[in-house]
């Protein structure tokens, strides 16, 4: 049986977390978009050498980061009623996994990112799914 | 909050989540298309390099993302109306970075030096994101 406590408190760590790296990348995104560089470097192994036009894209997509990350806290403070935005997170999380998982050659030709950096990252993505998913299930039940 | 004022604001934010929506689909599936749109609605004047192909991805996922945000809070307004004022945010900021980026930016980076059609762009997101503002204040 299914401890829904414990899974409740996995979603709102996973929750806490997935919201506030959001925050972290798309402030330094927007406003330190060469810190962004170092960050993902750190983070992913991502090495890109056309920086150009990788901080011209930076940027908006710092934007829709920050925007993730509010909203994630949002749904933090009521549950109950923003559940259904998971679904949305789910859904970022299963097409990040999507382009990691098939243009994972790709990655590893172009910005050296090694497999096992690569699957890291998969990993920690579905393990993600895998709690929203189950919670929002549980919840679905529980509504019922 | 009217009616019919309720139909506005949720037509108006399906107007905002199908145009992401499709950005990010585009984006996603059809990346030789994504240059031209960049340029067309961010005044980016990308060369399609195999970084920039990849890099693309999650661009257009945060992209269609947030179109999925605007189509779930169109279903419900009052529900998401604080979901709908951060879609709101984001215009602002798009709006401040857009007017910076044409100021700044080295001139091979703009795709569209045209004032008057950058100013109209500008204006657009500019009267979208007010209406939304005021009607989402509006909303019980």
């Amino acid at each position: 049986m299914i401890n829904e406590k414990f899974i409740e408190y996995l979603a709102i760590g996973y929750l806490f977390l997935f919201s506030l790296y959001h925050i972290t990348t798309g402030v330094i995104s927007i406003f330190f978009p060469k810190l962004a560089l170092k960050f993902n470097k750190t983070l992913y192994g991502f090495q890109p050498t056309d920086t150009i036009q990788y901080l011209l894209i930076i940027r908006p997509w710092g934007n829709l980061a920050l925007v993730v990350g509010v909203i994630g806290f949002i749904v933090l403070m009521n549950l109950d009623v923003y559940s259904p935005i998971l679904f949305v997170f789910i859904i970022l999380l299963l097409i990040r996994v999507g382009y990691r998982v098939i243009l994972r050659n790709e990655l590893k030709k172009i910005f050296k990112i090694t497999y096992a950096q690569n699957l890291r990252a998969i990993l920690i993505q579905i393990i993600g799914i895998v709690i929203f998913l189950i919670f929002s299930i549980l919840k679905i039940i529980g509504k019922h | 909050m009217t009616e019919k004022s309720i139909k506005w604001l949720k037509g108006l934010l399906w107007l905002v989540a199908i145009y992401h929506i499709l950005l990010g689909l585009v984006g996603i599936f059809f990346k030789d298309l994504a240059a031209s749109l960049a340029g067309a609605f961010f005044n980016f004047n990308l060369t399609l390099t195999p970084e920039v192909y990849w890099i693309l991805n999650p661009f257009a996922a945060y992209v269609l993302i947030f179109g999925i945000f605007m189509a779930l809070a169109a279903t419900d307004p009052a529900k998401y109306k604080t979901v709908i004022l951060i879609g709101v945010g984001l215009f602002a900021i798009r709006i401040i970075q857009r007017i910076i980026f044409l100021l700044i930016a080295p001139e091979g980076l703009v795709k569209n030096i045209d004032p008057v059609r950058n100013m109209l762009a500008l204006a657009i997101v500019t009267v979208i994101g007010l209406s939304i503002f005021i009607m989402d204040r509006k909303l019980n």
